[in-house]
């Protein structure tokens, strides 16, 4: 598989053009399933940074909450 | 109140409007935006509606990690240090965004999910970076000098995104420029534009409520480790 060279003429030219690559299989996947799997992913990736950010924000405000717990405990000793 | 500014309701509120934004946008793209020719994906074409603001927000992310990292090298700060880190988690997380969205619009519009095309390649090269440096500060200790390492490297990170903005026009290749366009890869019609905005928009908001999310767990876990290293017998 390879790609088309650049085309020449200006950059102007060359940069605002969908220019297809030669080689590929002719029968591409539909529309409809590329779109909605990448919104499915997209969404999954952006859920997933969430998920992780708030557990581990969870994690440290158990933790702090364990040590304002021992330091009275401390200058009682 | 870990990062001193940020009033509650403020976030609730940037939140409720950007979860509005996001749906309202959703609606607006499947349901009014008309869809592009052919060469342009046909309706696969309408993930660039996410796929560009998402590569815009990597931009905005990696900036953060820029400026937050200069500043640490400059005179560092936990604070600092938490900007920095928060940039490059943020950055990595729309670069995956970018990552899975491009290709799928690629399998449409070009017939294969990956070519080395000079924007594809030096924007992975560009997320690699910023993933091998969340990879560092995860796993490579909390001392200054590592904090001094990956603000170096974070710079790195960011000085490679101008390439990644202009090797389309530097180098052509088959990546489409998107805004400026009068080919293919145009937006002919004012729905497309006023979705793309909009998605500008909506992006803008979560890059900057992930940031804040970011530094702010960035910044505790910073004075959590100071507070455990004044009281090691607490640990456990």
């Amino acid at each position: 598989m390879k790609q088309d060279k650049p085309t020449a003429g200006t950059v102007e030219d060359r940069s605002q053009e969908f220019r297809p690559v030669t080689g590929a299989a002719t029968e591409t996947s539909s529309a409809e399933a590329l779109l909605i799997t990448a919104y499915v992913l997209m969404w999954a990736i952006l859920m997933g940074f969430l998920f992780l950010t708030f557990r581990r924000q969870a994690a440290v405000n158990k933790r702090l909450g364990e040590l304002e717990r021992a330091l009275p405990k401390q200058s009682d000793a | 109140m870990v990062l001193g500014m940020r009033p509650r309701g403020l976030i609730v509120g940037v939140w409720a409007v950007t979860a509005l934004t996001f749906f309202a946008l959703i609606l607006f793209v499947f349901l009014k935006v008309p869809e592009a020719q052919p060469q342009a994906g046909g309706l696969a074409q309408k993930i660039f509606y996410f796929h560009v603001p998402a590569a815009y927000a990597l931009y905005l992310c990696g900036g953060v990690c820029f400026v937050g990292s200069a500043l640490y090298l400059a005179n560092p700060t936990d604070l600092r240090d938490a900007w920095a880190k928060a940039g490059a988690e943020c950055a990595s997380a729309f670069g995956g965004m970018v990552m899975v969205s491009g290709p799928l619009w690629a399998k449409k519009a070009w017939g294969v999910y990956w070519t080395w095309d000079p924007r594809l390649t030096s924007l992975l090269l560009s997320i690699l970076i910023y993933v091998a440096l969340v990879v560092l500060r995860r796993f490579a200790g909390t001392g200054d000098a590592e904090r001094r390492f990956a603000a170096a490297f974070g710079i790195l990170g960011t000085a490679v995104l101008p390439i990644v903005h202009y090797s389309v026009q530097l180098w052509g290749g088959n990546h489409p420029k998107v805004l400026k366009a009068n080919g293919g890869g145009g937006l002919q019609d004012p729905a497309m534009v006023q979705a793309l905005l909009a998605g500008f928009f909506a992006m803008t908001l979560l890059a900057a409520l992930l940031l804040t999310l970011r530094a702010q767990l960035a910044h505790s876990q910073a004075r959590l480790l100071r507070a455990e290293e004044l009281t090691p017998d607490t640990n456990g």
